[in-house]
């Protein structure tokens, strides 16, 4: 098996994948979400955090926002991704397309295409219009910043369809390819905690950090800690889209990150995530039997 | 085969006048696979096979269920990775070619479902695409299918037949030099089977080869002139129809409908050096070479026995396929050691 490219047949399959979620309504729905998301936390949010109920500049609509997005978002991409090799394995219709002069490196582009577009589209149309909503009601100070944070959004999501995309070449039936998106999304939400239960068990003290950076003041964790935090994904995410804005925010209160959370990293961070998905679905898709 | 026997296939065109000159006497092979073998978990599915189809065949692929014939077209088709054994699609080895070697195949898989949320003509349309030929011809195919009622009717609401027919239509985009069909009658009512049937022959004159698997022995004799049977993974025997069929050592039967007491009837064969018979209530079958049917009717008239009805049974594919695959009902490759 080989990697011949064929940019017609990749196109073929990324429109029909596209082109599914188009038809069954997908895309107009989760548009509608982020769009609605996006509005509610930028007139709400400010309430949260003791502010006033109106609309917020970008900053504080982000603040807001990415720590839901950062639970939404992985649930959406892996509803997106996980049964698409193996439901077609299951129902034959793979093999007719693999009967056909088409790669199995055309197949698996062809899905993280559509199904990333699936994610691209709707993630600038709803983040986008309501976007562009909150500039003409708050200011729109800010937005070039507010634009990067669609971008990590969308980096950030891509990584889940990738992994729920492998998952789905890995698995021999629908059920374990869920399982196994799940997983990856448990892991992302208890990932932060574990961390700290590590710190505190090789001596961290937790209550000076509280009385600390709930005093206004800052407070020092050790690096391999924050290094930890690349890998609780649920995390990282929102920390790097406050990082956009130049703030320092972790779990809403200040820290001083070492310098290497920084938004510029935590793009790459996602960005080489998602190439890992995609080479190693490339990989395992190679060897499967049909 | 000439050039000019297939103009209407580029494919060949463009291969046989392509500068691999070196392959081009094996090029009589649409499809050859050597000691190909293939386990699963527990299961030898396919067990050192070779196989020769050449240009212009219409071969048939006999087994019982679990035989592996599905494995096989699927090896053939690189969607299963062998474990042994080479295998060439018109004399390129499948490992080197890449996709290419599956340009001009049409493939009609067993059950196969598509996509329950695209139409019919969106279906054939894809297909279009990935096989990179013209779309035009699709809704011309699905009214030789006679699906051009349903062309806009999405393939999830469609009955197990109607899919069939569509996944015909689908194998015949591109007027393709060689179609792998498994069981492509299956699910067919008779009229649809036979137009199906017919499509087949119409391809095969025009110089397509077919390769598909049965398990409908009539259909096989009336398509193909070459079979191959496969029982548990092995190879049985690759010959023509009549080879097949005929080298059994099967001789003609005589089926006899008596009136009287069967038994009877029996005793009275016996007795004139009639041994291997059968009997199912008042009807006896003997094995007997074509000389010695008076024989037998004359023995039966001096033990005045009544006969009803009397007819003679040619040895067929049926008795054959039975003879080698052996009365057992064995299903199933054989299991390998734990
Ligand atoms: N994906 C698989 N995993 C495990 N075993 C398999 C798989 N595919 C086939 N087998 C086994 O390989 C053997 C051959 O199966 P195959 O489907 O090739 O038979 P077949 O001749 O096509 O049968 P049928 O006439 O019933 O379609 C069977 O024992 C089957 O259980
Ligand atoms: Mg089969």
């Amino acid at each position: 098996m080989n990697l011949e490219i064929n940019l017609r047949k990749i196109k073929a399959i990324s429109m029909k994948e596209f082109m599914d979620n188009v038809r069954n309504k997908w895309v107009l729905a989760l548009s509608l979400i982020f769009l609605v998301l996006t509005i509610v936390f930028s007139y709400f949010g400010g309430a949260t955090s003791g502010g006033s109920v109106e609309f917020q500049g970008y900053e504080d609509t982000v603040a807001a926002l990415s720590t839901i997005a950062a639970m939404l978002l992985p649930i959406i991409a892996i509803m997106l991704g996980y049964g698409t090799v193996i439901s077609e394995r299951e129902n034959g219709s793979l093999g007719v397309v693999l009967g056909c002069p088409v790669s199995r490196f055309d197949v698996i582009i062809g899905k993280f295409f559509g199904l990333g577009a699936v994610l691209l589209v709707t993630i600038f149309l709803g983040f986008g219009i309501s976007g562009v909503i909150v500039g003409a009601l708050a200011g729109f100070s800010g937005g070039l910043e507010y634009f990067l944070f669609m971008v990590l959004t969308f980096l950030f999501s891509f990584f889940f369809l990738g992994f729920s995309i492998l998952m789905s070449t890995l698995a021999n039936k629908r059920s374990t390819a869920i399982a196994g998106g799940l997983v990856i999304f448990f892991s992302g939400m208890i990932a932060g905690t574990i961390l700290f239960g590590i710190w505190v068990a090789t001596g961290g003290d937790m209550g000076a950090m509280l009385d600390q950076v709930m005093s206004g003041g800052t407070f020092e964790l050790p690096d391999w800690l924050w290094a930890g935090y690349y890998f609780s994904f649920m995390d990282i995410y929102p920390m790097g889209s406050m990082e956009i804005f130049g703030a320092s925010d972790f779990m809403g209160y200040q820290f001083d990150y070492p310098g290497f959370i920084n938004a510029p990293y935590i793009f790459a961070w996602f960005t080489f995530l998602s190439a890992l998905t995609f080479v190693s679905s490339l990989l395992m898709f190679n060897k499967k039997d049909l | 085969m000439g050039i000019g026997d297939c103009p209407a296939n580029p494919y060949i065109l463009e291969y046989l006048t392509s500068s691999k000159s070196d392959i081009m006497t094996e090029n009589d092979h649409v499809i050859k696979t050597s000691g190909l073998g293939k386990s699963f978990k527990q299961v030898r599915a396919v067990d050192d096979l070779s196989l020769t189809v050449n240009k212009g065949d219409i071969y048939g692929f006999l087994g019982p269920n679990g035989a592996g014939k599905t494995t096989t077209i699927k090896l053939i088709l690189d969607l299963v990775q062998s474990d042994g054994g080479e295998i060439w699609l018109n004399g390129i080895n499948i490992t080197e070619g890449g996709v290419s070697v599956r340009e001009g195949i049409g493939y009609l898989p067993e059950r196969a479902q598509f996509y329950r949320n695209l139409t019919a003509i969106q279906t054939l349309e894809f297909f279009a695409e990935l096989k990179g030929v013209d779309k035009e011809q699709c809704d011309e195919l699905l009214a030789k299918v006679g699906m051009d009622r349903w062309r806009d009717k999405k393939m999830g609401t469609f009955s197990k037949g109607m899919v069939q027919l569509v996944g015909v239509a689908q194998s015949l985009l591109g007027n393709p030099h060689l179609l792998i069909l498994d069981e492509p009658t299956s699910g067919l009512d008779p009229r649809w089977s036979r137009v199906l049937k017919d499509i087949m022959l119409e391809m095969n004159a025009q110089g397509t080869t077919i390769f598909f698997s049965s398990h409908l022995l009539s259909e096989v004799q009336e398509l193909c002139n070459r079979i191959a049977i496969l029982n548990q993974g092995k190879l049985v025997i690759e010959d023509t129809v009549a080879n097949v069929s005929g080298g059994m050592t099967h001789k003609p039967k005589l089926v006899i409908r008596v009136s009287g007491d069967a038994g009877k009837a029996v005793e009275a064969l016996r007795a004139g050096g009639f041994e291997e018979i059968t009997v199912h209530g008042n009807q006896i079958s003997v094995p007997v070479e074509s000389t010695e049917k008076s024989k037998v009717l004359q023995l039966l008239a001096e033990a005045q026995i009544g006969i009803e009805d009397f007819k003679t049974v040619e040895p067929s594919l049926e008795d054959a396929f039975m003879g080698y695959i052996g009365n057992e009902a064995v299903t199933g490759g054989v299991m390998n050691e734990p």
